[in-house]
């Protein structure tokens, strides 16, 4: 017998419950370099509210380097605040290579947001870096972009479970 | 330091610990990146962010709850510093604390929260004052950066518009592999340019521009690249696109051909190379004399194009000979044929004797020695003379001092100040014995009885006149110096090194008067289906010429096959955005070459130049300008103050301000920054900023007095995913480029 419920034309794709990421990454990536001083990865971060910046050599991800570190770095006094507009403080010795953290988290651009989603929380991570034909990156899948797709979920009364 | 009454965000956004995340969900995305307090009983209990939604999505946003995911929230003063909070955040193992203020009156001890400080807040206070704040991005897309990209004056003078500032940024940065990547973009060839190139890219280099300052080293630095990747088994898979279905045939395999087959081949089209040889690499690897180069090297980079499945026929001429394959043919055969065939045959005077037996050109003189054959009669010990003063020259006088000349003579029309060869391969040539007489032209090889060569007979000449733009010699200038007496220079052996010319391919081939190939700047011919380019078109020319070529000629046939230029074709495309490293410190540097062999260690085929150190390259890279640079102004910071304008050294900057009618100075029209800050007639200041990119140097002294910090160096790039960096495979060696 038919299944009513398939015919129902409010019923949401799959798509739209589960989308691929590249539907909802952030269409841009942030990144530094090894090379990159701490306290630049910092504004970085806050800039773009994030957590997690990747480590790009090129555009090969090599790692990434969470908050938490610069913020240790800034508590053992590696890293200084200081200066004015005009009197700017010593740029800081320590650089991403210092507190870099890897493997990345990477995920493809045709993979399902609940997958990456369940990925991310089960390694405790705030970002994915979103990879086309696992060769370059090509966007970012942060909290930010999770809990938007969710909220629009919601308002739906769609699923919001990942 | 600022103190955190100051940072905090006020109270505001509150949650109860029994909510749900999904009846929160908007008020933590309002906040964002500030948590919202966690209250109960009108006490905090904790705070809340918007990153709990990635452990609530487990269970479900409609069942987690928020005293599942909350976070302790530590209290501190608001009289503490930033300092002060990170560490609290440390110890509580939190990202959010609670700012407090003393409450109750004066002689109170009791505080109250009075707003929330996040780790978000802390980062921004770290980075507050950092000076390279521009943005490190990569975008999807190309996309309108809304200010202009400058190109570097080396890169308008390279052929094929390598971007030089920014490989020589990536190696003063350590980043070896990227600046090798950079490099391939537009050059297949970089470990032969990086030793072989006539580097016009240096003789403009703003570096140059200053008295007393030498261009960088930019030749030098392409090849330490590529021997990194070299001595690291890298290799480039290049991404082919769909195929296409037409065929192009490319006859010849030197430089500009094997670039355009690339080219095309990368863009789905099925190439076939026709080489008359028994190796690819035309003039590099058959005119080449091997102490000049890396052989394998060379192979490496002739594999990398081959692999990417172009079709190579060797010792297949194109031609009018029996045997030969036909031009008409392959334009029968072909959707496009792109002849490249170079000028590969030498050119000996017809002068009396110029038919003896021990007279040879320079090009078959050299094809034979890359074959790793002694030249026809040459035999150790000889007296060799050789004919002609430019780079052709030194290699044959070179390689013949190796292969076991007694005495080896360079003669030339040209002064010896103006001889076409470059200076230090000359330099070098004499430091292992090489003679010169110059200023004089041959009029007869002089042979003996038995038809052997025993000297070359020369007429003086008057000082000759040059172009003043090409630098080469005005031959309507050189007159003999009438009733003077012949120079005699006695030989056994004479190579003639005056000149190359075109063996044509056969009709349909159009010819100038020359004796060149009829075509346009994009190698159209005028004959359907068929694209000539490189040295049977321009003239003997240089390396990065004919790979300039190349590149034309491909994008040429693409059109003439009616490709979408503009379609992206499944390709990625994305522009980067990224910080410029600040070079002030390079001033402290002078320019320096590769070391070379000791005078000593250079009798054999050993290659002369070596490489770099990485201290040296580093060193030598820092002394780039990197005119690649764009000023960015936060427009909504700039005051128009004009102080930027005040203090550059160059006079790169204007700043106008509306109604202030002030001239610019600069002469540079490059609008970087539009700035208002509200409407002049009402008290309010507007202007904009312009940038004159050819005079700016970088030097940052603009940035460094801004006063309210908002310049900064940047560097946009675009770039494709056609190339994919990866470890080595074993040489195929079908083709080897050293028959030895």
């Amino acid at each position: 017998m038919t299944d009513l419920s398939l015919l129902d034309p409010a019923r949401e794709a799959p798509d739209a419950i589960d989308p691929v990421v590249a539907d909802v990454m952030r269409d841009e990536v942030v990144f530094c370099l090894p090379s990159t001083p701490v306290d630049a990865i910092a504004k970085l971060m806050a800039d773009n509210l994030l957590t997690e910046v990747p480590v790009l050599i090129d555009r090969r991800p090599v790692g990434y380097v969470a908050s938490g570190d610069i913020v240790e770095q800034f508590v053992e006094g590696r890293v200084q605040v200081a200066g004015s507009d005009v009197v700017r403080p010593q740029p800081t010795d320590v650089l991403a290579r210092d507190v870099l953290r890897h493997p990345p988290l990477l995920a493809d651009e045709g993979a399902r947001l609940g997958e990456v989603v369940a990925t991310m929380r089960a390694q405790g991570r705030t970002m994915a870096l979103v990879m086309h034909e696992d060769t370059h990156p090509v966007g970012m899948l942060t909290v930010w972009e999770i809990a938007n797709h969710a909220a629009a979920q919601l308002r739906r009364g769609g699923a919001a479970d990942g | 330091m600022a103190d955190l009454a100051n940072l905090m965000a006020p109270l505001g956004g509150e949650c109860s610990p029994a909510d749900r995340i999904a009846d929160i969900l908007d008020d933590l995305r309002a906040e964002h990146p500030i948590p919202l307090a966690v209250t109960s009983d009108e006490e905090i209990v904790g705070t809340i962010g918007l990153e709990a939604v990635i452990p609530a999505l487990g269970p479900g946003l409609d069942t987690a709850r928020v005293r599942d995911l909350m976070r302790p929230a530590p209290l501190l003063d608001g009289g503490q510093t930033p300092l002060h909070a990170a560490a609290a955040l440390v110890a509580a193992g939190s990202n959010a604390l609670l700012v407090t203020a003393p409450a109750g009156g004066p002689f109170s001890r009791r505080t109250e929260p009075v707003g929330r400080l996040c780790e978000a807040q802390i980062l921004a206070e770290i980075g507050r004052n950092v000076v390279d704040k521009a943005p490190m991005k990569i975008l999807r897309g190309w996309r309108d950066m809304g200010f202009n990209v400058p190109i570097s004056p080396c890169q308008r003078n390279c052929p094929i518009k390598q971007d030089i500032a920014t490989y020589v940024d990536y190696v003063s940065q350590g980043r070896y592999v990227d600046s090798w990547m950079v490099i391939h973009e537009t050059n297949p060839f970089p470990s032969m340019l990086g030793r072989l190139c006539n580097h016009p890219c240096e003789t403009d280099c703003k570096r140059g521009w200053d008295p007393g300052e030498d261009p960088v080293t930019i030749k030098s630095i392409k090849r330490f690249s590529t021997d990194f990747a070299w001595k690291q088994g890298l290799w480039i898979d290049y991404k082919i696109g769909p195929d296409r279905r037409q065929r192009i045939a490319v006859v010849g395999g030197g430089p500009a051909g094997l670039t355009a087959a690339l080219d095309l081949r990368v863009q789905g089209y099925e190439v076939v190379v026709y080489e008359r040889e028994a190796k690819v690499g035309g003039l590099l690897s058959t005119s080449i004399p091997p102490f000049r180069f890396d052989h394998k090297q060379l192979q490496w980079e002739l594999d990398m194009i081959l692999a990417t499945g172009i079709e190579v026929r060797t010792s297949a001429n194109v031609g009018v000979d029996d045997g030969d394959v036909k031009l008409t043919d392959l334009l029968d055969e072909y959707d496009a044929v792109f002849v490249s065939i170079g000028m590969m045959k030498g050119r000996i005077l017809p002068v009396p004797g110029s038919d003896a037996k021990n007279v040879i050109d320079a090009m078959t003189f050299l094809r034979q020695v890359s074959y790793d054959r002694m030249p026809d009669n040459l035999q150790v010990g000889m007296r060799v003379v050789c004919v002609g003063g430019g780079a052709i020259a030194t290699d044959a006088v070179q390689s013949s001092i190796k292969l076991g000349a007694k005495e080896v003579w360079m003669c030339a029309i040209e002064p010896e100040d103006r001889l076409p060869a470059f200076g230090n391969e000359l330099h070098e040539a004499r430091e292992i014995g090489l003679r010169m007489r110059t200023g004089i032209i041959v009029k007869e090889i002089l042979v003996d009885d038995s038809g052997q060569v025993t000297g070359v007979a020369f007429a003086p000449l008057h000082e000759p006149q040059f172009d003043e733009l090409s630098g080469k010699i005005i031959f309507s200038s050189v007159k003999e110096i009438e009733g003077a007496e012949r120079v005699v220079v006695p030989c056994d052996y004479v190579i003639f090194a005056s000149g190359q010319i075109m063996e044509g391919a056969g009709d349909p081939l159009p010819l100038t008067p020359r004796g060149l190939v009829a075509a346009d700047r994009g190698g159209h011919t005028g004959v359907p289906r068929l694209f000539c380019g490189g040295d049977c078109v321009q003239g003997p020319s240089f390396i990065v010429d004919a790979v300039g070529w190349g590149h034309r000629v491909a994008r040429s046939i693409r059109e003439y096959l009616g490709e979408d230029m503009e379609a992206d074709d499944g390709r990625l495309y994305q522009t980067i955005v990224e910080r410029t490293d600040d070079h002030r410190l390079s001033e402290n540097f002078a320019r320096t070459e590769p070391p070379i062999l000791e005078a000593a260690q250079r009798y054999d085929m050993s290659e002369v130049e070596q490489s770099w150190s990485d201290r040296e390259a580093i060193v030598q890279a820092i002394r780039c300008f990197q005119c690649d640079s764009v000023h960015h102004y936060d427009s909504e910071v700039c005051v128009l103050c004009g102080a930027c304008d005040d203090v550059c050294p160059e006079k790169a900057i204007d700043v106008v301000v509306f109604g202030e009618d002030r001239e610019r100075s600069s002469g540079g029209d490059t609008m970087v920054c539009a700035t208002s800050g509200g409407d002049p007639a009402t008290g309010g200041y507007a202007g904009e900023i312009y940038i004159n990119y050819d005079r700016c140097t970088n030097c940052r002294i603009c940035e460094d007095h801004c006063p309210v910090n908002c310049i900064t160096f940047e560097r946009v790039r675009f770039v494709d995913d056609i190339m994919r960096v990866a470890e080595m495979p074993e040489l195929r060696e079908l083709i080897p480029v050293a028959a030895g």
